[in-house]
């Protein structure tokens, strides 16, 4: 074959991959493009809500078994069929969300799961525990995504990013605040909770090969780092979207490395917002103008 | 991403300030200094210098951690309702730090019937 007939080929080929990349753009309507973002969330806030797997069942039987009449908490929100609701109706709805891509489904599932996960921020069997909070907010950036199917995604794309960055940082901004105080910053809180006992590999690690004062100077440097790194990562909505998203995404999974694995119900939602930051469209017609 | 200093004692009987400060004070100075001898590191503490409590080994006991998380879901959370299930009845003391700022709360829990518990707040003595 001559080098001719071989550049012919090429050239052919390269215009043919070109129209379809031209098609699959021209096919994809910006509802779709926000669609497949909000899948994102959804399978981040999915994965999160799993990673609870075996509390659900135990919670359940343990509530059923107990009840705690605490007036604080309103009656409805301390039945264990409430609360098997709260956690049954926005699983079942994103699943079906992941397969059926009707608008109407996506509205109320978001709405349905937004409500839900605030119920159990609220109910005594779940309450003020960080994964269903750090998922709420994730399902509110998604509810204002869902109603956002109609707008132009030139518009969308940006202000999705900024807003998971948003809460991204808020969520830094929450644990950090709560920590400045003596009793952290010296580390006695976190030699307290991990340091001298938790089973995990890398205090293990430490527990065999430091000594008593060693590891509790450790404590205290462990316990500085955590308040100035979640300090610093209060302010990634002031960097470019995408290196907060990187930054972001490695400091929750060095979080998760360095102390503890239960923490991945907390952070799968926040890794999909990181995500949505960190996107960067490859097709022309689908990056929005910055 | 853990908040505040957090600490809660659970006894069967009331304490006093001064137990709570007592049984504080020796559950983390065993902790800091790791006794390997009494491996007291589940955070049950033996009060058996307190006089009052002398007659009765089992109210002698107070359990005493440091907390990750919001406090008073050691009562309404899933592994302390199991806790809850074996021990139906007693007293849960917190105390939260913030900076220059501590909150003190007291619950005591009375049951009601058989798988009832009836949470009442009351003021820490």
């Amino acid at each position: 074959m001559s080098e001719g007939q071989l550049g012919g080929i090429a050239k052919t080929f390269a215009l043919s991959r070109n129209n379809r990349a031209g098609t699959h753009a021209a096919e994809l309507t910006d509802a779709d493009r926000v669609r497949t973002l909000y899948r994102w969330v959804l399978i981040g806030i999915l994965m999160s809500l799993f990673w609870k797997a075996s509390y659900y069942p135990l919670a359940y039987e343990l509530y059923g078994k107990l009840l705690l009449e605490d007036p604080f908490f309103p009656i409805a929100f301390r039945s264990p069929y409430v609360l098997a609701a709260l956690m049954g109706l926005p699983i079942t709805l994103s699943i079906l969300c992941i397969f059926v891509a009707h608008p109407w489904l996506f509205r109320i599932q978001a709405a349905a799961t937004t409500a839900c996960l605030a119920g159990l921020c609220w109910h005594q069997g779940s309450y003020n525990d960080v994964t269903f909070l750090t998922c709420f907010w994730a399902s509110l950036l998604g509810l204002w995504m869902v109603l956002s199917f109609e707008k132009p995604w030139e518009q969308i794309l940006p202000r999705a990013q900024m807003f998971a960055i948003l809460i991204v940082s808020l969520m830094f901004a929450g644990g950090a605040v709560g920590k400045y105080t003596p009793a952290y910053w010296s580390g006695d809180v976190l030699y307290q909770i991990y340091f001298v006992d938790r089973p995990f590999w890398f205090f293990d690690q430490l527990r065999t090969h430091m000594d008593d004062a060693s590891l509790r100077s450790f404590a205290t440097l462990y316990s500085r780092v955590v308040i100035l790194v979640e300090t610093a990562c209060a302010f990634l909505w002031l960097m470019p979207r995408r290196i907060a998203g990187w930054i972001g995404l490695i400091t929750l999974c060095g979080i998760v490395v360095f102390s503890n694995i239960n923490l991945l119900s907390v952070m799968f939602c926040l890794f999909a917002l990181c995500g949505i930051a960190i996107y960067q469209p490859a097709n022309a017609k689908d990056q929005p103008d910055a | 991403m853990y908040n505040l200093e957090n600490t809660y004692w659970y006894s069967e009987h009331p304490l006093s300030d001064a137990q709570l400060a007592s049984a504080s004070a020796e559950f983390f100075v065993r902790q800091i200094s790791r006794d390997e001898e009494t491996e007291n590191r589940t955070g049950w503490v033996e009060l058996d210098h307190i006089d009052e409590y002398s007659q009765d080994n089992s109210s002698r006991r107070v359990y005493l951690s440091m907390l990750n998380h919001f406090p008073t879901r050691t009562m309404t959370f899933v592994h302390s309702r199991a806790f809850l299930a074996n021990e139906p009845r007693g007293h849960f003391y917190y105390r939260s730090r913030y900076r220059g700022v501590e909150l003190n709360s007291c619950y005591q829990l009375m049951p009601l019937s058989e798988n009832q518990l009836q949470v009442i707040r009351k003021e820490p003595q």
